[in-house]
């Protein structure tokens, strides 16, 4: 189905006016910018990315409303190559402890990547970790120190 | 000359920080639009669209279809608006082309808009289905996306593009209409 030309010359200046108001009325805020443009710097480079599989607060199908479990700590589960996290979040406020398996075993530094910065840790021999960190946005890239594998999880909210 | 979407992706793949920064600025009002229609608070609505970029960091090397990013970024950000929505108990339900939410959300402030049309306007734009939104948000750009980008990304038949478009700038004008004021501008009355 083809537009009428006439439709067209009609919509384009409600268009840009559209555009015009939603610049006035409600712009990107500065903070939002600069932080979209420093987003760059956590590119993965070697790193695979450890896809989100599953996560307790959502559900397979767009349906809510009702939270997945009953008030016990967020679960979630990422899986890049063979690589398997799995991480337990609790908190209130802004405040997040997040607890960490990771597989395969070996020797493990994980950084937590997030709203405040960076924090460097070691995984144990069962490949388990706890990190203190801030709601908002996460990710964590783990480097196994006795294997060519760095895998980063796939950012989320926290 | 304006480098070309598949460029900057090229190259912020490399790690080339201006290119980046192009691709934030081309479409950064976009996304911020798309994540402010869903009703989320101001930290969620930050935390949304920043998860957003940094989901298009991830797949910089994997975008199959550079010149449908305006919908990628689109479709990711519902996603990630749609989540927290979730974290916060407030949808009722979603489909492809909906979210009922449990309430409306903080006020969207027209306080900075002068004129009455222009706060009719963006009353009206506020009025419109989700779909209705996102589409007029990509048909917005500059320049304007073509009807086969737009479809693709947005998982649409092509043809329904049209029509879709011309029914949600009827909704648009009958919500200005509404308010008494007429769309769109007269000619004589541009500055």
């Amino acid at each position: 189905m083809t537009t009428d030309p006439r439709d067209d010359a009609q919509d384009a200046p409600l268009l840009a006016d559209l555009a015009r108001v939603l610049g006035e009325a409600d712009p990107a805020p500065p903070d939002t910018v600069l932080a979209a443009r420093s987003a760059l710097a956590h590119r993965a480079l070697d790193a695979e990315i450890a896809a989100l599989l599953t996560d307790s607060d959502s559900s397979d199908k767009e349906l809510a409303g009702v939270r997945g479990t009953g008030g016990g700590p967020r679960q979630l589960s990422f899986a890049g190559g063979v690589a398997v996290v799995d991480l337990e979040v609790e908190g209130e406020g802004r405040a997040r402890l997040v607890r960490g398996q990771c597989s395969p075993p070996g020797v493990v530094d994980v950084v937590a990547r997030g709203a405040s910065g960076s924090v460097g840790i070691v995984a144990d021999d069962l490949g388990q970790f706890v990190v203190h960190a801030a709601a908002g946005p996460f990710s964590l890239r783990l480097s196994w120190r006795d294997e060519p594998r760095q895998v980063d999880t796939e950012w989320i909210v926290l | 000359m304006a480098l070309t979407n598949h460029e900057l992706l090229a190259a912020a793949a490399a790690g080339d920080q201006p290119a980046w920064d192009a691709l934030v600025e081309r479409y950064g009002n976009l996304v911020w639009h798309v994540a402010r229609g869903f009703r989320l608070d101001d930290v969620d609505t930050q935390d949304a669209v920043q998860t957003t970029w940094l989901h298009l960091v991830e797949q910089l090397d994997r975008i199959r279809e550079p010149q449908a990013l305006p919908g990628w970024l689109a479709t990711t950000a519902r996603r990630e608006c749609l989540r927290l929505l979730r974290q916060r108990g407030r949808v009722v339900t979603a489909d492809d082309a909906t979210v009922d939410l449990a309430d409306a959300g903080p006020a969207v402030d027209e306080g900075l808009l002068r004129e009455e049309r222009d706060r009719a306007l963006w009353r009206a734009f506020a009025t419109l289905r989700e779909r209705c939104r996102t589409l007029l948000l990509l048909l917005m750009g500059d320049p304007p996306q073509a009807y086969a980008v737009i479809g693709e990304s947005l998982g649409l038949p092509i043809g329904s593009i049209g029509p879709t478009r011309a029914r949600c700038l009827d909704q648009l004008r009958t919500a200005l209409e509404g308010s008494g004021i007429t769309a769109p501008a007269r000619a004589s009355d541009e500055r």
